[in-house]
């Protein structure tokens, strides 16, 4: 579920998960595994709102970057696409 | 085993059977009605239709008694004045030709329609006088599903797990979180369009129970329920988040359906109540009971089954 619903919380849609994986972009590219560690590590911390599979940071992946918020960079890591600031 | 029901769990009893009657015509219907008088009565024989001569207009007799059944169980009864009492006169000097002479004389011989507890047409009455002035000694009457239920209530209690399967009960619902993947599995293959989303303004889980006038027996089924709410909400946290709006969608579209199927009634939200519930299982089994019951109050609590009680309002001086 892309946007939140009735029994959907931010938190739990993709739209919500886009925006915890765009944070971990902020500190430079990464690579799918590398975000995947840090959602595994908010998945164990008692702040994590919500719990997010891998399948699931792969859906919020796909979505980011079907609406242009992500981009690979030669080096196949995953880049910021809009704040290029962040992207080098 | 010997099974003891309580007075909650024969009222479930009664509830399910209702639904049964509700679902159930034709040939289905003709089986169930079989399956009750067998357990009635051991002298009770069922007549299979047997090529071109069919059932000689004979669904079942007891022959020690002379009494003899006809069932008669169209969709729609109410429709079917003149096909039923056409039926009626058909069949019986079908029966009287066959049977009288040949097997035993025929006492009582009994119509059974599923009237759906809608009762049968004031034509009929006069047919079956008819038949018994003409018929010296028979006696002729409608046996109708209010009828049937009196039978069904009055099996031992086993028999009466083996019509309907394991009456549920409130009290021990305990919910595996193993089977609830398989009972969500099977809700989510269920699922038919998108309803619209409603946000419950007022959401007091024992007014909704009073407002929606649930019995005690329902009631005690969806608070039980709501007891397993945190494992629920742990299920959902890490296995198919994304399963709860398909199965809210899912339980509305059963919601609904069942306010169209289900005839007005007193016990009308109760039947609906066990309508839902039976829908849902994926297979008999108390395991899938619960789980369906625990999902039931949760969907219960979001008011996505079952009416939002209107806020309460202070009134205007000026009104």
């Amino acid at each position: 579920m892309i946007l939140p619903s009735k029994h959907i919380r931010i938190s739990e849609s993709l739209i919500g998960l886009g925006a915890y994986l765009l944070k971990y972009l902020n500190d430079g590219p990464k690579s799918v595994d590398q975000l995947w560690f840090k959602v595994g590590k908010q998945n164990e911390t008692k702040k994590a709102f919500s719990y997010h599979g891998f399948d699931n940071v792969v859906l919020a992946l796909n979505y980011l970057f079907i609406i242009g918020a992500i981009d690979i960079n030669s080096e196949g890591l995953i880049y910021n696409a809009v704040n290029k600031t962040i992207s080098k | 085993m010997f099974v003891i029901l309580t007075a909650d769990d024969l009222y479930i009893a009664r509830k399910l059977f209702q639904l049964e009657i509700y679902k159930r015509n034709g040939q289905s219907y003709e089986d169930f009605f079989s399956k009750i008088m067998r357990l009635h009565n051991i002298d009770f024989i069922q007549i299979k239709p047997q090529g071109q001569f069919g059932d000689r207009k004979n669904d079942g007799f007891i022959k020690s008694t002379g009494q003899y059944y006809q069932v008669y169980a169209p969709e729609n009864l109410s429709h079917k004045e003149k096909d039923t009492i056409e039926k009626l006169v058909t069949d019986f000097n079908g029966l009287y030709a066959y049977w009288n002479a040949t097997v035993t004389p025929i006492l009582e011989f009994n119509f059974v329609l599923n009237d759906k507890y809608q009762g049968t047409y004031p034509s009929l009455h006069p047919e079956l006088t008819k038949i018994e002035e003409n018929h010296v000694g028979v006696k002729c009457k409608p046996f109708l599903s209010q009828h049937l239920e009196d039978i069904f209530l009055k099996l031992p209690h086993n028999n009466i797990e083996d019509v309907l399967g394991k009456i549920p009960t409130a009290e021990d619902i305990n919910l595996n979180v193993s089977n609830l993947n398989e009972v969500i599995e099977y809700l989510i293959s269920l699922k038919d369009g998108v309803s619209p989303e409603t946000f419950p303004v007022n959401p007091d889980f024992e007014e909704k129970i009073v407002f929606n006038s649930l019995s005690s027996p329902a009631a005690t089924f969806l608070r039980y329920g709501s007891y397993q709410d945190g494992a629920l909400k742990d299920f959902f946290k890490v296995n198919s988040t994304f399963a709860k709006d398909d199965l809210k969608n899912t339980f509305s579209k059963l919601y609904k359906d069942a306010i169209q199927e289900i005839p007005d009634s007193d016990s009308k939200n109760d039947l609906i109540f066990f309508d839902i519930a039976k829908k849902a299982y994926p297979k008999q089994g108390k395991v899938y009971q619960d789980a369906v019951f625990v999902l039931m109050a949760y969907f219960f609590s979001y008011c996505d089954i079952f009416e939002e009680p209107p806020l309460k309002q202070q009134q205007t001086l000026f009104q």
